[in-house]
């Protein structure tokens, strides 16, 4: 087994959790070879949408961890997300329904993972999040907000969250 | 029409009450529209709105913040059950963990959240509530219902637009006058439209349900593989768009 990784750089950027909705009643009902089709269509999807300078981090179960340098380029890429899943479930007939939840601020880098509060914080923003949503922090949505005018961020209030000490204000990104 | 609400913040009044838990009102004139801020942690939010000018916290809760029009309530303690009194129409954001949440009266924008409480919903104009595994019941929304649950139930009376999703949990709204969308993964659906928007129904195994007028000929889409039963005639009053792996699809008259 490799020793574990002692890095602890510092980046900065947005955190993006998704998480395919109802996939472990979907597995139940459907079986495990439609589940693996399911994370297929979702990596496919993924690829084509996340930008150059973002990463997917980890894959957890069927949620992902992915890292944007840009707030502003998380947004337009967990819109883009839900748009890419929506046409595929349309066409196939699959339930492709992910809620994205992002946050933004300083994180620490643990080998090719990702921790710190800012980490927990997007965990639990995804948590909050319906299918067919993409959630976001004030954090993102003051960095964002400016760079992309077509979106429409409409204010959920603060939000108690389990293990976090102070309400979090949220936002709902859409494009109108 | 009456005047802003007003909001009183004694400060010797506010120790005494946290000493005694007795009722705090707060007579701050307020500029404009009210909005209320009320969280907690296990505990239940109660918010009634009834014809006053003023808000009281009744129960639990103190005064954190107040600046312009929006007045914060938070809990004693995490575990507080807190319970104000505001305005009719008054604007809410209300948040809990595993705490309930019970909003009595008529009031305006209301935004709930929480891991595992319920929520229950008198009348309201419009609603976003979300909520892991605790039920969620809406009396009355004019505009706008949105309500995302993880198992929860969601039972809505009577709505203008609905949004709802849940994994696990049934959807049930017994009246909506424009357009709706509903989506579970293994709950059951059951949907009366007014038939005046388009109906969008998904679901995995989950039956679907769609009501509608008496003579109202929708047009029905069905996709996936799910089994249509319909006793209405075909034509285009209204669309009824479904999307099921397995479940039955039954369209009728109400």
């Amino acid at each position: 087994m490799p020793a574990p990784s002692t890095s602890t750089d510092v980046v900065t950027g947005a955190i993006v959790f998704t998480d395919l909705v109802g996939f472990t009643e979907f597995t139940a009902l459907s079986g495990d070879d439609a589940a693996l089709e399911l994370l297929a269509v979702q990596s496919r999807l993924v690829d084509e949408v996340l930008p150059a300078d973002a990463r997917v981090v980890k894959e957890l179960g069927d949620g992902l961890l992915l890292y944007f340098r840009d707030p502003a380029e998380a947004v337009q890429a967990g819109l883009d997300l839900q748009r890419a899943f929506e046409a595929e479930s349309e066409s196939t007939g699959l339930p492709l329904w992910i809620r994205v939840g992002m946050h933004a601020g300083t994180v620490r880098e643990r080998g090719r993972d990702l921790v710190g509060h800012d980490v927990n914080v997007a965990a639990r923003i995804v948590d909050v999040a319906g299918a067919g949503e993409v959630l976001v922090s004030d954090a993102v949505r003051r960095d964002a907000q400016p760079r992309v005018p077509t979106v429409a961020f409409v204010e959920l209030g603060p939000v108690v969250m389990k293990g976090i000490p102070d309400p979090i204000r949220l936002w709902r990104a859409s494009c109108p | 029409m009456a005047g802003p609400p007003t909001v009183t913040h004694d400060h010797d009044a506010s120790l005494r009450r946290a000493a005694t838990m007795g009722p705090m009102t707060l007579p701050t004139p307020l500029p404009g529209r009210l909005q209320l801020r009320v969280s907690t942690s296990s505990g239940t939010v109660t918010v009634v709105a009834d014809e006053r000018t003023d808000v009281i916290v009744e129960e639990g809760g103190d005064v954190g913040r107040s600046v312009g029009g929006v007045v914060e309530v938070r809990p004693v303690r995490s575990s507080s059950s807190v319970t104000v009194r505001c305005p009719t129409g008054t604007d809410l954001v209300a948040g809990t963990v595993s705490g309930g949440v019970k909003l009595k009266g008529r009031l305006g924008s209301v935004s709930v959240t929480s891991s595992s409480g319920s929520i229950r919903v008198g009348a309201v104009t419009e609603a976003d509530l979300r909520t892991g595994s605790g039920s969620v019941r809406v009396a009355e929304c004019d505009q706008a219902c949105r309500v995302s649950t993880t198992s929860g139930t969601v039972t809505v009376a009577g709505t203008g637009r609905a949004d709802i999703s849940t994994v696990s949990g049934s959807i049930v709204v017994e009246r909506v006058n424009g357009e709706i969308s509903a989506r579970t993964v293994s709950g059951e659906v059951s949907l009366v439209t007014e038939a005046h928007g388009p109906v969008k129904a998904r679901s995995v195994s989950g039956g679907i349900a769609v009501r509608v007028p008496p003579g109202v000929r929708p047009a029905v889409k069905v996709s996936g593989r799910g089994r249509l039963v319909s006793d209405c005639d075909a034509g285009d009053d209204v669309t009824i768009e479904v999307t099921t792996t397995s479940g039955t699809v039954e369209i009728s008259a109400s």
